[in-house]
């Protein structure tokens, strides 16, 4: 199981969809920084992410872009200390830059 | 308890440093260890005594330096990239004839030999980039 770290915009860079490719059912995906902002519900890739991925989004960043209330239900949004926790329930995490 | 070895790639102007910041204190907080902070290409800077922020704004080299201080952690900072980028210790700065150490206190100077040993060592490893 890899913890995927996402830090960009789905719009200024690939790499959400270059880790979308590579990640197996068991995975999770944390958005953090700009990466956030794929997690709006106006963005169409919550709908390509492939079934049984676990999708976290970082609360405090979403708040300093002003988009706490614009997410998809499909994220659950976590603190730093939950991150912390999810990094140790995955093997390993991969930073996508 | 388990241990986490940091790596921080972005500089003081990122995000990825506050980020790293934030995640540290959180390790640290959830009672677990940190075993390694690695300051590597752009992060280096973070080590770097000559930065001023304005006053309104997070000071990350002296935030950085007071978590390492108040938790007595290992900073490495890797020393190819940072003596490109200026940051010398007192010892780096008299083998070149430099004007003196440009780095804040509490980080060390070291090599990559140090990321391999704690990516051994430590239980899970993080890397945060700009």
């Amino acid at each position: 199981m890899i913890l995927n770290t996402i830090n960009k915009s789905d719009i200024s860079s690939t790499s959400l969809l270059a880790c979308l490719a590579t990640m197996t059912n068991e995975d999770a995906l944390l958005l953090l920084e700009d990466g956030v902002y794929a997690a709006q519900s106006a963005s169409v890739l919550p709908s390509m992410i492939p079934a049984g991925v676990t999708l976290h989004v970082l609360q405090e960043d979403l708040a300093a872009r002003g988009i706490s209330d614009r997410i998809s239900p499909d994220f659950i949004r976590v603190d730093y200390r939950e991150f912390v926790s999810l990094a140790l329930q995955c093997d390993k995490i991969v930073s996508w830059n | 308890m388990s241990s986490f070895c940091l790596i921080i790639q972005g500089a003081p102007s990122s995000s990825a440093s506050l980020s790293a910041l934030n995640f540290a204190k959180a390790v640290i907080g959830s009672g677990h260890q940190i075993h390694r902070l690695f300051f590597f290409q752009d992060g280096v800077l973070n080590a770097c005594a000559n930065i001023v922020a304005p006053q309104d704004e997070l000071h990350l080299p002296k935030a950085w330096q007071q978590l390492i201080r108040s938790n007595a952690l290992d900073a490495v900072v890797c020393a190819t990239s940072a003596l490109k980028r200026g940051i010398v210790d007192k010892t780096e700065s008299d083998r070149y004839e430099l004007g003196g150490s440009t780095m804040l206190e509490g980080f060390t100077l070291s090599g990559l030999g140090q990321l391999v040993e704690a990516g051994l060592e430590a239980d899970r490893v993080i890397n945060f980039a700009p």
